[in-house]
């Protein structure tokens, strides 16, 4: 069982993979925007962030950043299906090096299961 | 300041005045075609024309002369754009018009003309100069561009849209495959095996419309890759014809990952021209069948085949002339064919006409357009 934060602006879509990982037996903490969840990790240990990458208010890669620059932070998982003009490839780049995984949207339950047990078993 | 109220002309009246040459200098080198026609003679016949027009026509001037202006119009010339002429020279005023002329050789092109009566010394009509430039190259290269524009919005406008639609099926697909497992009742469980399945076959159209805009971020690399371009452009198409047209598919190639040198974007144009086209000519009741080939170790051939009343042979090298219209496609939603062979000539491939399948009464033979390119290997 791990701590997990789920950033996502997107309701319905945090929603199932919130239920998802629950299922999967996690506790997970939902927000739906990257201030708010760097406030979040700042009061509250977890050991893994999930986030989106493109959201209106905060860029999820600025979440990435900040995170892996800290000494002893959660592991973090890069997410992004892109945008309008933007493939996901392009919009998960930055985040590429910095993330511990990224997940490539649409995926599948199975993938988000067995990308968080691989970084979260030891 | 004389110079400038008459814009010169005084100076190059001098000049004439001394140096006939000049005249014939200005006719014979002009990139323009020049023709006068004799307005004192009946029924206009032309006087003069320049070296510019025997090369645009194909004829000589010995040819041209002496006869009305209207031997260069053919079949398909817009009667109403020959009316607009005939009215100016009753009316003795100049006109700009653009119609569709003829050459020699019979082959269309798009005739930018401008007539203008000209009058002697006394006032009397003398003759109508006619200045005439052939712009099929400019109008072919814009039809292209406007098709290249209207696509890359489409693009931009279906990438938006299947952005949107994996959003909202992300949810639908996960919950329902997150709770199926714990559901007892086997009549429910199919149920919701059935939503889900629809969810998912709703998920591959919706990266399908990706696939179509990313033809555009892709560009640069100008590659297609077959049979899966092929498959999403089918797919496309598929879409844009009514449920009565029946598309059968052979995408079976020794090979997987055949790379062709030509943009998604275009190639699925390409694909979508032919086939809308074929099934126009099967009145959107018939077959169309589209095959993936490779020969030669190095070529790929697509051929997309239906059972219309099929082209006759007379006039197969026709359909890819441009402005060529079998008279009701006048909609001029898509690219005409001569702008489809454009974009694979481009490439370095090339496209013919052949024999389709049989009609479905079984007394004729459908048409068969075969794309022909080469591998990137």
């Amino acid at each position: 069982m791990c701590q997990i934060l789920l950033i996502d602006d997107m309701q319905p879509v945090r929603h199932a993979i919130a239920a998802t990982l629950r299922k999967a037996g996690h506790e997970v903490v939902e927000t739906d925007d990257g201030n708010k969840g760097l406030e979040i990790v700042s009061k509250k240990q977890f050991d893994l962030v999930i986030t989106d990458i493109m959201m209106p208010a905060s860029d999820g890669t600025d979440v990435v950043y900040a995170l892996k620059s800290a000494k002893a932070g959660p592991k973090v998982i890069a997410m992004s299906g892109g945008g309008a003009g933007i493939p996901a490839k392009e919009a998960l780049q930055l985040s590429t090096s910095q993330a511990d995984a990224v997940l490539k949207k649409p995926f599948t339950n199975e993938d988000l299961i067995e990308t968080v047990s691989g970084l979260t078993s030891n | 300041m004389q110079k400038q109220s008459d814009q010169g002309y005084q100076a190059l009246e001098t000049i004439l005045g001394d140096s006939p040459d000049l005249l014939k200098s200005l006719l014979e080198g002009s990139p323009d075609t020049i023709s006068l026609s004799d307005a004192r003679q009946p029924d206009l016949p032309l006087t003069y024309v320049n070296p510019s027009f025997c090369e645009t026509t194909g004829y000589g001037s010995e040819e041209a002369l002496g006869r009305n202006c209207r031997f260069l119009q053919g079949e398909d010339t817009n009667q109403d754009d020959v009316s607009i002429i005939r009215k100016a020279i009753a009316e003795r005023l100049p006109v700009d018009v653009v119609l569709l002329n003829y050459k020699k050789s019979g082959e269309p092109f798009i005739n930018a003309l401008r007539m203008a009566p000209i009058f002697d010394k006394s006032g009397d009509l003398s003759a109508f100069l006619g200045i005439q430039r052939d712009i099929t190259k400019e109008r072919l290269r814009t039809e292209r561009d406007l098709a290249q524009n209207r696509l890359e919005a489409l693009g931009t406008a279906s990438g938006a849209l299947a952005h949107q639609l994996n959003n909202l099926l992300h949810p639908i697909t996960s919950l329902i495959s997150l709770h199926l497992p714990d559901i007892a009742d086997p009549a429910i469980r199919k149920d919701l095996e059935v939503s889900l399945y629809s969810a998912r076959q709703a998920a591959d159209l919706s990266n399908n419309l990706l696939g179509l805009s990313r033809g555009k971020f892709h560009d640069s690399s100008d590659v297609t890759m077959l049979p899966d371009g092929l498959i999403r452009a089918v797919e496309l198409v598929r879409l844009m014809l009514p449920p009565t047209i029946t598309l059968e598919t052979d995408f079976e190639t020794p090979a997987k990952d055949l790379r062709v040198p030509i943009s998604e974007t275009l190639f699925a144009q390409v694909i979508i021209n032919i086939v809308t086209n074929a099934a126009q000519a099967t009145k959107n009741i018939g077959i169309i069948r589209i095959e993936l080939s490779e020969f030669e170790d190095s070529r790929v051939r697509i051929s997309i085949a239906d059972n219309g009343p099929g082209i006759p042979k007379t006039l197969r090298d026709k359909v890819f002339t441009p402005f060529y219209s079998s008279k009701k496609e006048k909609n001029g939603s898509g690219l005409g064919l001569s702008v489809v062979l454009q974009i694979i000539n481009k490439v370095g491939g090339n496209i013919i006409v052949s024999d389709g399948l049989i009609q479905p009464d079984g007394d004729g033979i459908g048409c068969m357009f075969t794309i022909d390119l080469q591998k990137i290997t």
